[in-house]
């Protein structure tokens, strides 16, 4: 019985993929908009978190250093090994421990709830990195979820607000690469008209309200004006857009790819994100993997994902449990394949031109721990290969989130509670 | 560095105005444990604490408090060498409780004691929208892509907790525009009313079924249709196919009847095979949906349950309702109480029953003919199909028809309320009608001078050349966005004075109905009436008799007994499948909502909460608490026999589940839950660094077993001793609040085995000493401490009422408030009266 599942959903997917598979390859004519030296192509950051976490001893090598023995779920990646490194005892100390309320700050190192009295709240590494981006890319980021989950998103805006995800692949990829009908265009533009005329009318009332309010009020109201200007700026960027062509694609999405299972439809997520970086659509990229949905996600399981993760070392849970973690590594590593396999004006790779961060802030699901999150990072051109074992409770995983901004090209010196750098991770 | 950011807030203005200084015994300890290395010129690890021993309580010194508890719980320092004596462990614990609690009060201290201006969440938004444009916001819900609203302490309307992006200003623009653009008719005829007659044959079916998943097949020349699968969430909606495309062509009131039956009731099969329960009468559930897009397979937010109808078996008759719907909504049936996907059990019941009807596959007849024996041509024919010969229970459906819009008043009223009864827009006059929105958004008069702006706006896009139509939407989408539509206008947080009487209208309306004054509360505002004692007192009591007040009893029980977690962590399906068969999710809030409804109505004593020896159930409540009285989806009250473990809200299911994590039950949720929300006294958090239990899920040890280790660590003992026994005593109820005796056992497929596990015991000692067994003699404890449950109570709903969180210096009008709730008797809708009337509701 049991076979027979996996069967069906293997042979179900290749059949969708198949003729896929050379379109990434075919792809270098496309124009890539916004990079005006085509010599230095620009560095990328893809963030992937998962709700649940990875059990740690199928996560973690024993070994430290080069080499170390590949556990299971990191066997999946074995063929980039040069091209990945694990941390070991990074995590966001006592402000990320929540349970299964600590998943939102795999990216931020803090608790929402935490984050009201924080200049910029609990802003997510990737929202940093966005907002370096600004407007050379159609969008800043792109936040992308297996399924809509308002209590566990991972991107954060620095006003402390989580960002929506997008979980239709289709509507992903008509954002991404369908051109807008000239009829549809029109409205869009009187439409953004609109909203701009409302955005100076509104303000004018904030202003009266504000002349007889008080101080905390007034950081409330502050909210109001900085949203009315963040949003007159989103709508200038996408006006400015709005006219230029998306790009053009080989790539073939089926109308029904939102409703099939989990399984066939994680590749496609990490297929057209890995387009999205190609043309240059956007350079920061979160995709939040949570529950498997319905059908057990088109796993063979007995049980459901979440009722897995509570484990208590039996191991036939766990078992079946690595059967889902297992398929993540090795989505991740397919999506490595297909960065790796398209080359940059630099002479590189766009994997060498992208930071790739895998791991969650679930630490242990078993017991609800967010403490030694699971955390690996592949590619962005950093000496790679190695498994690093910090000292327990010492290294924020913020040092990590820093030295990644730092190479996406961001001035900061810290984020969140972060002491420095990460010691051990170089650039090559 | 790791307690930082919690007591950050401390800061912030809040020092000058404390009175508590740091205890001499900590700084003692100081100067005894930690000068060694700590001093100005050893200043290990760059630390020395000359400055903070000359000054303890100056408010720059919290961080080193912060500093010296996290060491001390961790730990740490003093560090084991043998150059340095170890404090004694009693001074040690003595020294964290008491910075503990000088930060605790500290904290506390830099609360606001006003409310900080605050946003309308989610359901106020929407409430308030149903109310000013007259439309059905539920039916028609533009705000489901709104960020939740971040909760604090349960709560989700605090101001100083509440954010705002520039994507959900967006959002509200958006919403305002599609609210609008189904609330007016301008231009619009009378719609005609139509009819629409649908045949079986209309429904999307199949003419034979092998055996799958959903189960839809025309019989009788289709004259009718049966449907034999079905789940409460559908995945496999029937529903007339060529009408789906459009739905119905205008918003309104639609009539909807389906000519049905149930059959098969009573069939030839093992009753085992099928999962629901086939004792009651089948159900089929109508339902509308928005758009084609909600009849696919994973759509269940957006869906709308019309009714569920009891259907009488091999009898069809004809089931009716009259429902709004927005332009584009189709209706669909399906069978609510069904047995899920019908596949498993149709292969069973062909290879047990009707093997005729098992078709041959394709790899059985290669293999046959590879192993050379004989194979028919027609072997992969099907001849008799499961259809043909199933005689299991189905829904039987004959016919629906749709009629409508039923507009029995023209223009509908949501336009009236809007624009008058005219809909021949050039007759409007642009700054009256503007004027009259706005103050109906803004719930206090307007003058014109203040809505120019939007005036002059319209005008000149009229002028531009923008229908005259368009441009006034356009406006009162801007009123909609308005941060004076949006946020609640309390007037000055920096004053704190009284509020004046539209806000003190305002703030009655959000409280009793989560939505706007209407025009008699505005009329008391108007009149200054309403800040008259006896006035308001007339108002409370014409409020909560409302309908809206069903808002109360949802919003805040969400709130103050954390319902609102239900539903974030889902029970396991093969543990509980009565969880999701039976709907129990929402059945389980709807009786907590009605049980604090009728307390509150009836003004039945606080102690009734706790100890009330009745409920409100629907049938498949009832069943899950093993009482066979009541059928049926309708709530009804319900006595419970004397032996029954349950009473009051710690018997309620809802409870239960929320302090569950869907798996498995901890008492350590379930104590502090206690403390928090009936004793008002909530433990601190946990120190970092603690691991978490590893529950077992085999069973194979208990969890009072686990937590007995844990406590063995000083660090958590203390706590854990004041915490635990409160939850023990829950342990008796499952994680669906489901009554047991015995720990189940799981097998290897994740099913409850028939062989018990280990048994429950529930007995504890409270910190007072007294030892306790069960639930009840809990419940009995609970009760000797209904005064201190007066006052959490009170403090809960003040929080709920002013959007801030109670602080010390509320707690002198808190204790008054509960001196006259108790002398009053202790009644619910007293104890709400008396807080409305205290003055920290009718402050800022």
């Amino acid at each position: 019985m049991s076979n027979f599942i996996t069967n069906s959903w293997k042979t179900d997917r290749r059949t969708f993929l198949r003729g896929i598979g050379g379109a990434m390859l075919a792809l270098p004519h496309l124009n890539v908009m916004a990079s005006a030296s085509a010599a230095e192509p620009p560095m990328r950051m893809v963030c992937v978190g998962t709700n649940f976490g990875f059990v740690p001893s199928l996560f973690f090598p024993e070994q430290t250093g080069r080499n170390y023995q590949a556990p299971m779920l990191i066997k999946e990646l074995e063929q980039h090994r040069s091209k990945f490194s694990i941390f070991s005892n990074l995590d966001h100390g006592v402000e990320g421990v929540g349970g299964h309320s600590g998943i939102h700050a795999f990216l931020s190192g803090v608790l929402s709830k935490n984050s009201k009295a924080l200049e910029e709240k609990n802003v997510s590494m990737d929202q940093k990195a966005a907002h370096q981006v600004g407007v050379k890319t159609r969008f800043p980021s792109l936040q992308i979820a297996s399924g809509d989950d308002p209590n566990n998103r991972l991107s954060w805006s620095n006003s402390g607000v989580a960002l929506p995800t997008v979980t239709n692949l289709n509507t992903l990829y008509s954002m991404l690469f369908q051109a807008t009908r000239p009829e549809d265009m029109d409205l869009l533009k009187r439409t953004h008209l609109e909203k701009k005329s409302i955005l100076d009318l509104v303000r004018e009332d904030a202003s009266q309200l504000q002349s007889r309010i008080g101080t905390e009020d007034k950081a409330k109201l502050d909210q109001y004006f900085t949203s009315v200007r963040e949003l007159e700026r989103k709508l200038t960027q996408s006006e400015a857009w709005m006219e230029r062509p998306k790009p053009e694609v080989d790539y073939e999405l089926k109308p029904g790819a939102s409703g099939l299972d989990f399984v066939d439809r994680v590749p496609l997520y990490y297929d057209l994100a890995a387009l999205a970086l190609q043309t240059d659509s956007s350079r920061v990229i979160t995709l939040a993997f949570g529950d498997i949905g319905g059908n057990s996600g088109g796993f063979p399981l007995t049980r459901g994902y979440h009722q897995l993760t509570h484990h208590g070392k039996v191991a036939s849970y766990i078992e079946e449990l690595s059967i889902i973690e297992r398929f993540h590594t090795k989505q991740f590593g397919r999506f490595l394949d297909r960065l790796d396999s398209v080359n940059e004006p630099n002479g590189k790779t766009l994997l060498d031109n992208t930071m790739a961060l895998l791991g969650s802030g679930m630490g242990n699901a078993s017991s609800h721990s967010n403490k030694n999150l699971p955390l690996l990072l592949a590619g962005g051109g950093f000496k790679h290969g190695t498994h690093i074992r910090f000292e327990k409770n010492q290294v924020p995983a913020s040092n990590l989130f820093v030295s990644m901004l730092q190479r996406f090209g961001v001035e900061a010196g810290s984020f969140g509670q972060s002491t420095g750098t990460l010691t051990g991770l170089e650039t090559a | 560095m790791k307690f930082r950011i919690i007591f950050a807030i401390t800061v912030v203005g809040a020092i000058s105005s404390m009175a508590s200084t740091v205890p001499s015994s900590v700084t003692d300890f100081v100067k005894t444990h930690c000068m060694d290395c700590h001093d100005e010129e050893t200043a290990k690890g760059d630390r020395s604490f000359q400055a903070f021993l000359k000054a303890p309580s100056a408010g720059e010194h919290i961080h080193t408090l912060e500093e010296i508890l996290e060491q001390l719980i961790l730990g740490e320092m003093p560090p084991e060498k043998k150059s340095v004596t170890q404090p004694p462990a009693e001074s040690k614990r003595r020294v964290i409780k008491e910075i503990t609690e000088y930060l605790t009060a500290m904290e506390a201290s830099s609360k606001p004691t006003s409310t900080v201006l605050r946003r309308l969440t989610r359901y106020e938004y929407n409430n308030t929208i149903r109310d000013l444009l007259g439309i059905d916001t539920e039916a028609s819900d533009k705000t489901r892509l709104f960020p939740p609203d971040p909760r604090t302490h349960g709560f989700a309307n605090l101001g100083t907790s509440q954010a705002l992006s520039d994507h959900q200003l967006e959002l509200y623009m958006e919403a305002a525009k599609e609210y609008l653009d189904l609330a007016l008719f301008f231009g619009d005829e009378k719609p005609a009313t139509q009819k629409w007659d649908f045949t079986a044959a209309d429904f999307n079916g199949e003419k034979k079924n092998p055996g799958s998943v959903r189960y839809r097949v025309w019989a009788n020349e289709k004259s009718h249709i049966d449907i034999g699968h079905g789940q409460p969430v559908e995945n496999g909606p029937t529903y007339p196919k060529a009408f789906a495309r459009k739905g119905v062509p205008e918003s309104g009131y639609y009539r909807i009847r389906v000519n049905a039956t149930a059959v098969g009731r009573k069939h030839p099969y093992d009753p085992a095979l099928f999962p629901n329960d086939l004792s009651v009468p089948l159900q089929m559930g109508l339902w509308h949906v928005p758009d084609d897009s909600f009849l696919s397979l994973r759509a269940s937010e957006g869906r709308v349950l019309i009714k569920t109808f009891d259907l009488p078996d091999e009898n069809p008759e004809i089931h009716e309702a009259t429902v709004w719907m927005p332009a584009g909504s189709i209706p669909f049936v399906h069978w609510i109480n069904g047995p899920g996907a019908s596949k498993r059990f149709l292969r069973i019941i062909s290879e047990q029953y009707h093997t005729e009807a098992i078709r041959k596959s394709q790899t059985k007849v290669d293999q046959l003919r590879a192993q050379g024996l004989p194979v028919p041509d027609d072997a992969l024919v099907q001849k008799v199909w499961i259809s043909d010969v199933y005689q299991g229970p189905r829904v039987r459906v004959f016919e629906m028809t749709i009629e409508g819009p039923l507009n029995e008043t023209w223009p509908p009223k949501s336009h009236q309320n809007i624009a008058g009864s005219s809909t021949d827009v050039s007759k409007i006059n642009v700054a009256e009608l503007l004027s009259s929105f706005a103050s109906k958004a803004f719930r206090r008069p307007v003058q014109l001078n203040e809505i120019k702006h939007y005036v002059d706006y319209v005008r000149s896009e009229m002028k531009s050349g923008v229908r005259k139509t368009d441009a006034i939407k356009q406006g009162l989408s801007a009123i909609l966005t308005s941060p004076r539509f949006l946020f609640l206008d309390e007037g000055d947080s920096s004053v704190a004075g009284p509020l004046d009487d539209y806000q003190l209208a305002n703030r009655l309306s959000y409280t009793l109905w989560s939505s706007m004054p209407d025009a008699s509360l505005l009329k008391q505002a108007q009149s200054k009436e309403l800040r008259q004692e006896d006035t308001l007192s007339f108002e409370v009591d014409r409020l909560i008799d409302d309908p809206r007040f069903s808002a109360f009893s949802q919003h805040f029980s969400d709130a103050w007994l954390a319902l609102y977690k239900i539903g974030t962590m889902p029970p396991a399906g093969k543990q509980f499948p009565a969880y999701y068969r039976d709907r129990l999710e929402e059945s389980m809030k709807m009786e907590t909502r009605l049980f604090l409804q009728d307390a509150i109505r009836n003004n039945r004593p606080i102690t009734h909460l706790l100890n009330a020896k009745e409920s409100f159930l629907n049938g498949s409540m009832a069943k899950h608490y093993a009482l066979s009285d009541v059928q049926g989806d309708q709530f009804v009250k319900v006595g419970f026999p004397a032996k029954s473990r349950r009473s009051g809200l710690l018997g309620h299911a809802s409870v239960l589940t929320a302090t569950a994590n869907g798996v498995e039950t901890s008492p350590v949720v379930r104590g502090v839950w206690v403390l928090e929300n009936i004793l008002g006294t909530p433990p601190s958090p946990p120190p970092p660094d603690v691991p978490p239990i590893e529950p077992d899920t085999r069973g194979a040890t208990t969890i009072r077993e686990q937590l007995a280790k844990h406590r063995n660590v000083q660090a958590c003992a203390d706590c854990h001793a004041k915490i635990d026994p409160w939850g023990f005593a829950l342990e008796y109820f499952d994680p669906i609040g489901g009554f047991r005796t015995h720990y189940p056992r799981i097998d290897a497929g994740g099913r409850v085995t028939s062989r018990p596990g280990q048994p429950v015991d529930g007995s504890g000692r409270l910190p007072s000493g007294i030892s306790i067994k069960n639930e009840t003699e809990l419940n009995a404890q609970l009760l000797e401490r209904k005064d201190q449950f007066n006052k959490t109570l009170i403090r809960k709903f003040l929080t709920y009422a002013t959007g801030r969180e109670m602080t010390f210096r509320d707690q002198e009008e808190i204790d008054k408030i509960a001196t006259d709730v108790a002398s009053a008797g202790y009644g619910f809708r007293d104890l709400i009266k008396h807080s409305i009337q205290s003055n920290i509701f009718r402050n800022r």
